[in-house]
């Protein structure tokens, strides 16, 4: 007689079908009490639901085999509990589990507002979801986007930023959209019937970010994981019309300078090569929760010249976008990397005059005794180093991947 | 069902999906310049903020 199976893991959520998947066969959501989310096979859902009503090999052989309609033995179903679901925690076992960091996710993070925060004060803004609010808030940003074109009052340089404290001003403005952006996805992952974490700051790759932990949207449908995909930069589309309230107000000029930033933060927002809005839009709407997952294994398949089952398991169109997708960010990364080796030579010349400028405008505004014009000065100063580091980083990396893509056959 | 069709079960732990935004990456476009001018008004207490002329 075989042994009895271990038992699951307590505080297992059975969610149910992943809407939109993007592979041939449904994949079924289970979150762990960790909050991980797992993504399961129809067959390993089934087995799953099984063990919580019985341990015994035969049983659950008898159980899965009239759910799924196929045959299915005790050691199918042992070989299925060790290789299968063991290695995602589902099990009521100590093991050290070892995982890799996602491909460009965030490192170090800290919380600044709680979940019990985040959750009510997302539940109060959810309301500018409903269809009529969204239909005129949306009508009003594009009114007032083309009140700005019409008056030529989307060029940046239209502002006077020279003064520091209109710099300063605008820095904070934006600041305080981030924060308003992250609070834009929860409202909308409470919206689509999901618990949004917390909101938090981190570093990405070089820069610093805030973020939210929307992992439990993950359960929602399809239409609710893009609604809080987009439920940021509509909330950047709320910020403008406030900000323009502000101007009408107020008759100030920063709050219209304030507004144009928010429409470039919105463009940055829909790169889709690195890990922002744009790139869980795709994700969501080809039904392929890890994009950089499948491109990894993708570059696997060309390594050694013949196809993995990551990219075997999507639906056809899904195959294409997804080897499309993947093709793009290699022409990207390979462009990139030329024009990086094309600068190279002239690069320090000109990240030295870039701090030579900066530092200099700040050692200028100090001995004036003009502190804010010497902190706007250093902050460009940090600015420049950010990005250069940022690149710097993203080359390396890039070089990285071509020569493994290269040598390794 | 054969052992090859065990072996394919999809059991994956998804990613954690923490939404970001960074202001930071407004400056990007600074690298590509050879030189930018930083011309603030630093001569004095004129730098609080005030109307636009």
């Amino acid at each position: 007689m075989p042994a009895a199976t271990p038992a699951l893991a307590p505080g297992l959520e059975l969610l149910g079908r992943f809407d939109g998947s993007g592979t041939k066969g449904a994949r079924y959501l289970i979150k762990r009490q960790d909050g991980k989310m797992l993504l399961v096979s129809a067959l390993l859902y089934v087995l799953v639901d099984a063990m919580r009503n019985s341990p015994d090999p035969d049983r659950l052989a008898g159980e899965v085999g009239r759910r799924m309609g196929r045959s299915i033995g005790p050691d199918g179903i042992e070989y299925l509990i060790e290789h299968k679901l063991r290695p995602i925690g589902i099990l009521n076992v100590r093991q050290d589990r070892r995982t890799t960091a996602p491909l460009l996710s965030l490192a170090v993070s800290r919380a600044i507002l709680p979940e019990s925060f985040v959750a009510s004060t997302a539940r109060f803004l959810s309301i500018v979801f409903h269809p009529a609010v969204a239909a005129i808030t949306l009508l009003s940003t594009g009114v007032l986007f083309a009140w700005l074109w019409a008056g030529g009052a989307l060029d940046p340089q239209a502002y006077d930023l020279q003064r520091p404290g209109l710099v300063i001003a605008i820095l904070a403005l934006t600041v305080i959209s981030a924060v308003f952006h992250e609070l834009g996805h929860a409202a909308a992952a409470v919206y689509g019937g999901a618990t949004p974490g917390r909101i938090g700051v981190g570093i990405y790759i070089v820069w610093p970010a805030f973020y939210t932990d929307l992992t439990d949207s993950y359960r929602l449908s399809k239409a609710g994981r893009v609604r809080t995909d987009l439920g940021g930069v509509y909330f950047n589309l709320i910020f403008t019309l406030l900000l323009a309230g502000a101007n009408s107000v107020t008759g100030h000029p920063v709050f219209l300078a304030a507004v144009v930033i928010q429409y470039f933060l919105v463009a940055v927002q829909f790169i889709p090569f690195l890990r922002l809005d744009g790139y869980y839009l795709l994700s969501d709407l080809s039904g392929v929760p890890d994009l950089f997952k499948v491109m990894r294994a993708g570059r696997g398949d060309i390594r050694h010249g013949k196809q993995s089952g990551a990219m075997c398991a999507l639906r056809p169109g899904i195959q294409l976008f997804a080897t499309y997708w993947m093709v793009l960010n290699m022409m990207l990364t390979a462009g990139f990397l030329v024009w990086f080796a094309w600068r190279l030579p002239a690069l320090p010349l000109a990240i030295g005059g870039l701090f030579t400028t900066y530092a200099t405008a700040a050692g200028t505004a100090f001995g004036n005794d003009a502190p804010l014009a010497g902190t706007v000065a250093g902050l460009g100063l940090i600015l420049v180093g950010l990005q250069i580091a940022g690149l710097g980083v993203l080359a390396t990396r890039g070089a990285a991947r071509v020569a493994s893509l290269l040598t390794s056959r | 069902m054969s052992i090859s069709e065990l072996q394919v079960q999809h059991a994956e732990e998804l990613p954690d999906r923490k939404q970001m935004v960074t202001v930071t990456l407004l400056g990007l476009p600074l690298v590509g310049v050879a030189g930018v001018d930083v011309n603030l008004d630093s001569s004095g207490p004129g730098w609080l903020i005030q109307g636009n002329p």
